[in-house]
C-alpha cells in the first residue's frame, strides 16, 4: 500500500513542477496565488511520501521512496509528451 | 582554413586523451594511499573496509577532478602528497 | 575550438560512456535478470512444480542428511539450502568448478526431484559479475563500474543547469536526435538515484580486486602457485559418523542468530554450521551458529560486530537484494531496464552524433557493429538460451554445456551479421533484422512454454506468466524500435 501512495504523491509533485515551468511544458502561466500553490505542492508530496515510506524499515523505505520518484517521473513525462503529440 | 580547423581538433583529442590518462595514472594512487591511510589508522580489517568504502567514493570524483582543469589535477596532486605524507607518518 | 568546462567533460561523458557502455549494457541487462535468477532456475526446471511456502518436514531433512553424509564419505564437500519463498525446495549442493549442482528434495516427502540439468538463472548472475571469465572478469566488471561512475559525475556536471526543469521533459515530436536524447536524459536522471547506488555497490563488493590492501609493488610481482588443498581425503577419513538430526540444531540456531531463519548449513568433517538467510534483513551477513559433530552440541555464534561491517553489509543487501518482497523487487527490477535503457540510448546517441562527420570510418563501423551485438545480439542470445532450454530433450547429457555454447554461439553470429552488414554501409540492414528476431523469439516464449511444459504452467501460473511476460515486452520494443526505423534510409 505504501507504494501507490508515495507514487501518487509523486505525481502530484511532478505535476506541481510542470505547472510552474508553463513554457517548457506547454501549460497556460499560472496566477499568484496558483504559483504559491504549486511551490507548496511540489515540496509537500515528496516530503509526505518519504514520511509515509519512512514507516517502513528504513532501507526498503528509501528504495521505495526513490523507486516511486522514477516510475513516478516516467508515467508524467510520457503524459505531458503524448499531449503534445 | 579548413586544414587549420582540423588541425585544431585532432591537437585537442589527443591533449583531452593525454588527459584522461593522466587523470587516471593520478587519481588511482591518490585513492590507493587514501584507503591505506584509512586502514593504518587503527588496522584490521574493519578499518580497511572503511578505508575501500570511502576510496572507491573518491576514485570517480578525482578522475573527473583531474580531468576538468590544471588547478584540479593540481589540486589532487597536493591531496595525493599529504595522503601519502600521512601514511609515511602514521607507519 | 575554445575549450569550456561543458565541453571537456561532454568529451569525457561522450567516450567514456561508449567505451564503458558497451559492456555496461551486458552487465546491466544481465543484472536486471539476475534479479529474478531463482524464479528463472524454476521455469527452466518445470519438473519442479514444489508451490512456495511449502512446510519442510523431518522426513525430507533426514533424506537430505543422509544423502550429505553420503557425499561426505566420498569427500564431496556438500551445503544444505534450506526452502524459502523463491526456491522451496531442499537442495543438497556443491561446487562442480562452474556452478553449484546437486539433488533437490521435495520438502514434504523428501523425494527427490528428477529436474534436467540446466545452468539456470545464476548464468545470467554470474555472467553479470565475471562475464564468464573468472576472476580477471570481475576485474574488468569493476573497472567498467568506475568508468561508468565518471561518466555518471560528468553527465550530471555538463547537465546540471537543466537537470530539475527538464526532469520530466521528453520532446517525441522534435527532430531524432532530440528525441533520444531526451530520452536518455529522462531516464537517466529519473534513475539516477539507483544507478549511482547498483554501481557503487556493485564496485564495493569486489573492492579487494580494484583497489587490494597491498603495496602497489606487490600488484606487479608475479603470484606463488598455491598450494594443493587435501581437506578432501581428510574429510573422508573424518566423516564416517552419521549426522545428527537436523531439526532441533535448526530450532537452536534460530534462537542463536536473533530469531533470524536459517539460510543454508555447511558441513565440516568437525562440525557444521547453520548460516543466517539472506532474505532475513538489509544486512547481507554470515552470521552462522557452529554444532559439533556428531554429537551435535551447539559450540557458539558468529556475528559481525561493528558500525563498518554494518556498513559493508548494508551495501551487500542493497546491491543483492535478496532481502526484498517480491514487490520491491520488481521496482529493482524496472529500474534496471531503465538504467539498461539510458545506457543503450547513450550509445545511439554517440553513434548518431558522429555518423554525418565520420561515417564512412572504420572506427565507426567496428562501433557500430559492436553497438548493434550489445543492443539486439545480446537479448537474441539470451532468448534463445531460454529456448535452447525448452528444446533440447530433459535427459540429455552435457545439456548445460550445450544451453551457453547456443547462448556464445549466437551471439557470435550476431556480432559477424552487425559486421558484415556494417561493412556494406548498411546499418539498418543488422538492425531490423535483428530486431525482428527478438520480436520472434519473445513473443514465441509463451507458445513455447506452454506447448513444451503444459504441467508447470498449470502448476505455477504466475512464475511463468512473469516470465513469458518478460519475453513479450522484449518482442514488443524490439518491434516498436523496428517500426520507428523504417522510415530511416541511413
Amino acid at each position: 500500500m505504501t507504494f501507490p501512495a508515495t507514487f501518487l504523491l509523486w505525481l502530484m509533485a511532478f505535476s506541481c513542477h510542470a505547472r510552474l515551468h508553463p513554457h517548457r511544458y506547454g501549460f497556460a502561466p499560472l496566477a499568484f496565488h496558483a504559483r504559491h500553490m504549486a511551490i507548496t505542492g511540489r515540496i509537500a508530496a515528496p516530503v509526505v511520501a518519504l514520511a509515509l515510506a519512512a514507516r517502513l524499515d528504513g532501507v526498503t523505505g528509501v528504495l521505495i521512496w526513490f523507486a516511486s520518484l522514477s516510475i513516478a517521473g516516467l508515467c508524467m513525462a510520457l503524459w505531458l509528451a503524448s499531449r503534445h503529440h | 582554413m579548413t586544414t587549420d580547423r582540423t588541425e585544431d581538433r585532432t591537437r585537442q583529442a589527443r591533449n583531452r586523451v593525454a588527459g584522461i590518462v593522466l587523470a587516471c595514472l593520478v587519481s588511482y594512487p591518490v585513492a590507493w594511499c587514501v584507503m591505506m591511510d584509512i586502514a593504518h589508522v587503527a588496522g584490521g580489517a574493519a578499518t580497511l573496509q572503511l578505508g575501500q568504502i570511502v576510496a572507491l567514493a573518491c576514485l570517480p570524483v578525482l578522475v573527473v577532478l583531474c580531468f576538468s582543469a590544471y588547478a584540479g589535477l593540481l589540486g589532487v596532486c597536493a591531496a595525493g602528497c599529504i595522503a601519502a605524507l600521512a601514511g609515511v607518518l602514521v607507519s | 575550438m575554445r575549450e569550456t568546462l561543458r565541453t571537456r567533460l561532454g568529451w569525457l561523458h561522450g567516450w567514456a560512456g561508449f567505451v564503458a557502455g558497451l559492456l555496461a549494457a551486458c552487465i546491466f541487462m544481465t543484472g536486471t535478470l539476475s534479479v529474478f535468477d531463482t524464479e528463472i532456475t524454476r521455469w527452466m526446471q518445470p519438473e519442479n512444480r514444489v508451490p512456495a511456502k511449502t512446510a519442510l518436514t523431518d522426513t525430507a531433512l533426514d533424506a537430505a542428511s543422509s544423502l550429505i553424509h553420503e557425499q561426505q564419505l566420498h569427500g564431496v564437500p556438500v551445503f544444505l539450502a534450506l526452502p524459502s519463498v523463491r526456491s522451496p525446495t531442499l537442495d543438497v549442493l556443491h561446487y562442480d568448478g562452474r556452478q553449484f549442482v546437486g539433488t533437490r528434495f521435495d520438502p514434504r516427502t523428501g523425494m527427490p526431484i528428477p529436474v534436467r540439468a540446466t545452468m539456470g538463472g545464476t548464468f545470467f548472475f554470474s555472467f553479470h559479475y565475471t562475464l564468464l571469465e573468472g576472476v580477471t572478469g570481475t576485474r574488468i566488471v569493476n573497472i567498467i563500474g568506475v568508468a561508468l561512475l565518471v561518466a555518471i559525475i560528468s553527465g550530471t556536471v555538463i547537465h546540471i543547469r537543466a537537470l530539475v526543469p527538464d526532469i520530466v521533459r521528453l520532446r517525441l515530436s522534435a527532430a531524432r536526435l532530440r528525441g533520444w536524447l531526451d530520452a536518455h536524459l529522462l531516464a537517466g536522471v529519473l534513475v539516477l538515484p539507483f544507478t549511482v547506488m547498483i554501481v557503487y555497490t556493485g564496485v564495493l563488493v569486489n573492492a579487494g580486486l580494484i583497489l587490494p590492501a597491498t603495496s602497489l609493488a606487490h600488484l606487479l610481482a608475479p603470484e606463488k602457485p598455491g598450494t594443493p588443498a587435501t581437506s578432501g581425503t581428510k574429510a573422508a577419513t573424518a566423516a564416517r559418523r552419521p549426522l545428527p538430526p537436523l531439526a532441533p540444531l535448526l530450532a537452536i540456531a534460530r534462537c542463536s542468530l536473533q530469531g533470524r531463519d536459517a539460510g543454508f548449513i555447511l558441513f565440516s568433517p568437525d562440525h557444521l554450521s547453520i548460516y543466517a538467510s539472506d532474505a532475513s534483513g538489509p544486512f547481507l551477513t554470515r552470521d552462522h551458529a557452529d554444532f559439533s559433530l556428531p554429537d551435535g552440541r551447539l559450540l557458539g555464534a558468529t556475528t559481525t560486530p561493528g558500525p563498518v561491517a554494518h556498513a559493508m553489509q548494508v551495501m551487500h543487501g542493497l546491491h543483492y537484494a535478496r532481502f526484498a518482497p517480491l514487490g520491491l523487487r520488481w521496482l529493482y527490477f524496472v529500474s534496471g531496464l531503465c538504467a539498461t535503457a539510458t545506457i543503450a540510448s547513450g550509445l545511439v546517441l554517440f553513434l548518431m552524433k558522429r555518423r554525418s562527420r565520420s561515417g564512412h570510418r572504420i572506427g565507426f563501423r567496428v562501433g557500430e557493429s559492436l553497438t548493434i551485438a550489445t543492443l539486439t545480439g545480446l537479448p537474441i542470445s539470451i532468448l534463445a538460451f531460454l529456448w535452447c532450454n525448452h528444446l533440447l530433450p530433459a535427459s540429455m547429457a552435457g545439456r548445460e554445456r550445450l544451453e551457453t555454447g547456443c547462448f556464445l554461439g549466437i551471439w557470435i553470429l550476431c556480432t559477424g551479421h552487425a559486421g558484415l552488414q556494417s561493412s556494406r554501409l548498411h546499418m539498418n540492414a543488422a538492425w531490423r533484422p535483428q530486431l525482428r528476431l527478438i520480436g520472434l523469439l519473445g513473443g514465441g516464449l509463451p507458445v513455447l512454454d506452454v506447448l513444451t511444459c503444459p504441467r508447470a504452467v498449470y502448476a505455477l501460473p504466475a512464475l511463468h506468466t512473469a516470465l513469458d511476460g518478460m519475453g513479450l515486452l522484449a518482442a514488443a520494443t524490439a518491434l516498436y524500435v523496428r517500426h520507428r526505423l523504417g522510415s530511416d534510409r541511413t
